[in-house]
């Protein structure tokens, strides 16, 4: 599982994880495979045959996308005041540290110092919401497995 | 694509994967206390809100200083979140992020 396990991967997977309320293990591998993976390859290997056909591939804003896809994702995480909190001292500290101390210091420190931040807050989950689009937007927590040996309950998630 | 590209995938693969796999792989890392698993699951939207905002917000010099910068790419990201909440679909937010950018650019403002 971790060989695919990207950023992208994960959060999907995590926001489908506590949509269902549980660990579904082939949701994981439709997240990090079909949704992921053998789409960046495709992508990668067209880039790499066509991209230079592309003159500037800035001039059509297309460098956006990644650090919008990162907050996009973050939003679809954040279902209770402790997941904004979190991503809001995540970026306000990486932005911080990575000017002061230099790129990979910088996320690496909002990543490890944002929870820290809002476990400081109370948590309070708001009411549950069904989203049948985007991940993460039901507040459920510690569900019960309910196909043993292909989930486990949603508290053993980090 | 060249040799040293190869070997450069292969060190990131060696120095990211135990990062991945130990997590998945600990036993009794499920029985973690109670805190420990709500700041796990808290490390998502952190890392993910750092990645971006470090990204649109930060700028390198040439000599390799790294400065506050707020520009229409941080514009369009923060336009991005909005839609995505608003939408609850991340394309939609990723597809106005482009078409804001790429508008602003063309109008010389970027």
């Amino acid at each position: 599982m971790a060989q695919v396990l990207t950023d992208e991967a994960f959060a999907l997977s995590s926001g489908h994880f506590r949509r269902l309320g549980r660990v579904d293990v082939p949701g994981y591998w439709v997240a990090a495979l079909a949704a992921v993976f053998i789409p960046f390859n495709l992508a990668t290997l067209a880039g790499a045959l066509a991209g230079g056909a592309i003159p500037d591939p800035n001039r059509f804003g297309l460098d956006v996308i990644f650090p919008a896809a990162m907050a996009g994702l973050a939003v679809g995480l954040t279902t209770a005041r402790r997941d904004i909190v979190a991503a809001g001292a995540g970026g306000v500290i990486g932005v911080v540290c990575t000017v002061t101390l230099g790129a990979g210091a910088g996320i690496v420190a909002g990543g490890l110092l944002g929870p820290a931040v809002a476990l400081a807050f109370p948590d309070r989950h708001p009411p549950a919401a069904s989203d049948p689009d985007l991940p993460g937007t039901r507040a459920t927590t510690g569900t019960a497995a309910v196909t043993p040996g292909r989930t486990r309950d949603l508290r053993s998630m980090p | 694509m060249t040799i040293r590209l190869v070997v450069l995938a292969v060190l990131m693969w060696a120095v990211t994967y135990p990062w991945r796999a130990v997590p998945l792989l600990t036993p009794g890392i499920d029985r973690l206390p109670p805190s420990m698993l709500a700041y796990l699951r808290l490390v998502g939207p952190a890392v993910l809100s750092s990645v971006a905002a470090a990204n649109v917000l930060v700028v390198t010099h040439p000599d390799g200083s790294h400065h506050l910068h707020f520009g229409v790419e941080a514009a369009a990201v923060l336009v991005c979140v909005a839609v995505v909440a608003w939408r609850r679909h991340v394309l939609p937010g990723l597809v106005v992020a482009v078409a804001i950018v790429a508008v602003a650019r063309a109008a010389g403002l970027s």
